[in-house]
């Protein structure tokens, strides 16, 4: 999906041909013609980033600045200033008032898209360890017992199964997650038809990885009344291996609803593994 | 077995590497062949150079009933020895100890 940007300058001809240049670059804008417009806009619209004109007749951008930042839904939401105002109180009013970055017209083309990448990227990766750390800071959370072979083959998923429901039949809250995307097996050990919860938390937006999401993607094995995350065995889904952020988000709600989580992990160092071990309160090698 | 442990061996540099100790890591012997194919847990010790905090015996036809009937080992005979070694591993998790020297072990 597009990311959002939206402009706030009371000159038409800014507007259109900022608008226009970021559109090229396969930007969804949002435009508003004064400070209030784009305060209004912005709360509806939630925009991923803000390019914001300084002098405007109803309120001044270091205004419009202040106000998003008082925001708590808003005050994550990168700002660049770009205005006609050079001199350098301008911009540390700029920087004081609470924008991420400032840039002086006129400006090239090419600078003003590099500046808006660069910010938005690093918007992004902040706020995905926000809310990574949101969820890893939850109280009350449970212990993580991570299970991994030193090859493929060595009965990893058999034991992490048989000690999680060991732990169930000791009185023990306790959730069961493969995390092997594309090579699950657990499910078809249990005689579930379907394994696609795990996939269907991967393949979310990192926003998206909610504590409701992951509980609801939890199912139940009818005889042991173990509950489980589990992995597709369809090749397809190996591209998820690269959904590190999901992953770590995943555990970290997932550690919030049971007592203990065991975590089959397969076998090796991968990328995913490499994320989720330190998570882990203990870490069991398979030989 | 052999390259088993020596693949372990390569994984536990690697993660000593990377920043995770292996003191983190409890090694388990998972053994799917009969006794007299198994590597002596003291030749997997030192050419790990880890202590083994556990070994579980094999069961390959508890394993396989297991997953023709889609239920855990440890509800398919919940009094079979892997049963009780899963029991084991589980109070020792409970504790929070470490399962060292035979806390869980079913025989070294």
């Amino acid at each position: 999906m597009a990311e959002k940007i939206l402009i706030i300058d009371d000159d038409l001809d800014t507007l259109k041909l900022v608008g226009l240049i970021l559109q090229r670059q396969g930007y969804q804008i949002v435009a508003a013609n004064s400070g209030s417009q784009g305060l209004a806009k912005a709360a509806a619209e939630r925009p991923n980033l803000i390019l914001l004109d300084v002098m405007m007749p109803d309120m001044e951008g270091y205004e419009v600045t202040r106000r998003l930042r008082a925001d708590p839904e808003l005050a994550r939401t990168p700002i660049i200033m770009f205005t006609a105002k050079t001199m350098v109180d301008d911009k540390v009013a700029g920087f004081e008032a609470g924008v991420d970055d400032y840039m002086t017209k006129p400006t090239h083309p090419a600078e003003l898209v590099s500046r808006v990448k660069a910010l938005l990227a690093r918007s992004a990766s902040s706020s995905q360890q926000h809310v990574v750390s949101s969820a890893a800071a939850a109280v009350d959370r449970g212990k993580v017992i991570g299970v991994f072979g030193a090859k493929g083959g060595l009965g990893v998923t058999t034991l992490a199964l048989n000690v999680a429901v060991a732990l169930a039949q000791l009185g023990q809250e306790t959730i069961a997650c493969e995390v092997r995307p594309g090579q699950g097996s657990l499910g078809l050990l249990l005689g579930f038809s379907h394994s696609t919860s795990l996939g269907n938390i991967l393949s979310k937006d990192a926003k998206e990885v909610t504590a409701r999401l992951v509980e609801g993607q939890l199912v139940t094995h009818n005889t042991s009344g173990l509950r489980l995350i589990l992995a597709s065995s369809e090749p397809k889904e190996m591209k998820l291996n690269t959904a590190l952020i999901q992953a770590e988000l995943m555990i970290n709600h997932l550690a919030t609803l049971a007592k203990y989580l065991v975590v089959d992990l397969g076998a090796g160092l991968s990328d995913l593994n490499r994320k989720i071990l330190p998570l882990c309160d203990r870490n069991i090698m398979i030989i | 077995m052999r390259v088993t442990v020596t693949m372990a061996k390569a994984l536990l540099d690697d993660l000593d590497k990377t920043g995770l100790s292996p003191n983190r890591f409890e090694i388990v012997m998972l053994n799917r062949v009969r006794s007299s194919l198994q590597m002596p847990w003291q030749q997997a010790e030192s050419m790990l150079g880890h202590q083994i905090a556990s070994i579980v015996t094999p069961a390959p036809e508890l394993a396989y009933q297991a997953a023709e009937a889609a239920v855990p080992m440890v509800q398919m005979q919940p009094d079979s020895l892997t049963a009780d070694q899963a029991r084991k591993m589980a109070e020792v998790i409970i504790a929070g100890g470490r399962s060292r020297p035979t806390g869980m072990l079913s025989q070294r």
